[in-house]
């Protein structure tokens, strides 16, 4: 248990009524920053109070300035190691305002709505959010309860090749947003509402609308008897999706209806600890099972992620895995009349190992390798497959993605019969 | 039941697509051989894949390029036996 301070600097602004002088202007500064240095906030919440011509607190007005801050590390030279320079600055803008109630001759906060407005250094990627939070007391003017919602958008610069050449031409570069939802449940702990559940939904599509993604990650969280934030547990549900031509008429052409829909059902569990104050995550468990409209090809892989921080809570770095199968159904014409008869079609799956190896580009963990293993065999085990696809990725300075590069090898087999003894059985070991 | 194996080396060229990186060019060798050293391929599958704006498959061509042999018996001497370099 550590001590995070702030520094607190107000003025505040009086006028005599009714013989008292009465605060009619607050404007309080508070700075601070984590143990490490990692993390900063300066904001400024000012006050305007209101009285009656007797003197009694009539009502209040209010807004919040300031920024916020994170250290990053943007791994350029991509060696894995903080080298100098390496650690960034990644500063968020908060606008706010507060509205007041007048309750036992205080002014309390019943409603703060924060916005929240970021980009990385690159201005690749940017985020711009609205917190809202609803507050309860009880007839003493004690806080009981509240409630919020959180509003806004994210998004990330893409590079569209447009032109497949494989440099990034002017209009290239373009914005893939998010839109997201969510809600925050409250509890009091020692005074403070304290957020105990979070419920984010992020839905995108790509420009064109051939992708889409809908996902909803909920965190719970949980504290001490003192209102300290001691751990978190966290899932993912949502599904993927991408548009696929399907050349139903075989004439090469994208005819009405042969644009579909090919979705993927996404689960997952996240692990965190907390980490400077902060729940990070350290695992993410994420199950993808998909299939295709016709049923005749499937896919069920589980890709982990471990996360590390340094001693700031900083992300240092992150390694993974995937594991699974894919599959698809063939036609085994088992009693040779040419036509799919019950039971003549069958799944051929495909077990799928693979590693992923990350870099920490901009405060995100990206994946610059990945070696994936496919290993398959027939239902009779006489042919098989075993192959294995490795892809390098490359980032430019602001980690977007700019190319890859890939190879595949491996082998496949058939068993052949080899009549050695020319008695047209099939003998052990022949 | 023996089994025939072939070896499988390949290249993938991709571009960026909406994001995502995607194969345009897929250059495949397959090299195998008989057990007994008597029969032999070595082909090279290439594909070139083509996405439409917005990073939807739309369309592929490709080609096969390649050699396949057996070793068959010259009976050069006519001695109905397989003698060296025959």
């Amino acid at each position: 248990m550590i001590w995070q301070d702030t520094t607190i600097t107000g003025t505040n602004t009086y006028r005599v009524i009714q013989g008292q002088a009465q605060v009619i202007l607050s404007v309080t500064r508070n700075v601070s920053s984590t143990a490490g240095g990692t993390q900063r906030s300066d904001t400024t919440t000012t006050v305007n109070y209101t009285y009656d011509g007797n003197g009694v607190l009539s009502g209040a007005t209010g807004d919040v300035r300031g920024t916020s801050g994170s250290q990053v590390f943007n791994d350029a030279n991509r060696n894995n190691v903080v080298d100098a320079g390496e650690m960034i600055w990644q500063d968020t803008t908060i606008t706010g305002t507060n509205t007041y109630r007048v309750i036992q001759g205080q002014a309390q906060v019943i409603l703060s709505v924060t916005r929240n407005v970021s980009s990385t250094a690159g201005g690749t990627q940017r985020s711009d959010t609205t917190t809202t939070v609803n507050y309860t007391y009880d007839g003493n003017g004690v806080l009981s309860g509240a409630t919020g919602d959180v509003r806004g958008t994210s998004g990330s610069q893409v590079f569209n090749d447009a032109n497949r050449n494989n440099v990034v031409d002017a209009g290239e570069m373009i914005w893939q947003d998010t839109t997201i939802t969510g809600t925050n449940t409250y509890r009091v702990i020692q005074g403070q509402a304290q957020v105990i559940l979070s419920v984010t939904r992020n839905v995108s599509s790509t420009a064109g609308g051939t992708q889409r993604s809908d996902t909803t990650t909920t965190v719970n969280y949980t504290y001490d008897g003192n209102g300290v934030l001691s751990g978190a547990t966290g899932d993912v549900r949502g599904t993927s999706g991408s548009q696929v031509f399907n050349d139903a008429n075989r004439n090469n052409v994208v005819d009405a209806g042969e644009m579909i829909w090919q979705d993927t059902t996404i689960t997952g569990t996240n692990t965190y600890r907390v980490i400077q104050g902060q729940a990070q995550v350290i695992l993410s468990v994420t199950r993808n099972v998909s299939s295709t409209a016709g049923g005749t090809q499937r896919s069920d892989t589980t890709t982990t992620v471990n996360y590390t921080y340094d001693g700031n809570g900083v992300l240092s770095g992150a390694t993974g895995d995937v594991r699974g199968t894919s599959g698809s159904q063939v036609f085994n014409d088992a009693n040779r009349n040419n036509v799919v008869d019950a039971g003549e079609m069958i799944w051929q799956d495909t077990t799928i190992t693979g590693t992923n190896t990350y870099r920490v580009i901009q405060g995100q963990a990206q994946v610059i390798l990945s070696v994936t293993r496919n290993v398959s065999s027939t239902a009779g085990g006489t042919q098989r497959s075993d192959t294995t696809t490795t892809v390098n990725y490359t980032y430019d300075g602001n980690g977007v993605l700019s190319g890859a590069t890939g190879d595949v090898r491996g082998t496949s087999g058939s068993q052949v019969f080899n009549d050695a003894n020319r008695n047209n059985v099939v003998d052990a070991g022949r | 039941m023996i089994w025939q194996d072939t070896t499988i080396t390949g290249t993938n060229t991709y571009r960026v697509i909406q994001g995502q990186a995607q194969v345009i060019l897929s250059v495949t060798r397959n090299v195998s051989s008989t057990a007994g050293g008597t029969q032999r391929s070595d082909t090279t599958t290439t594909v070139n894949y083509t996405y439409d704006g917005n990073g939807v498959l739309s369309g592929a061509t490709g080609d096969v390029r390649g050699t396949s042999g057996s070793q068959v018996f010259n009976d050069a001497n006519r001695n109905n036996v397989v003698d060296a370099g025959r």
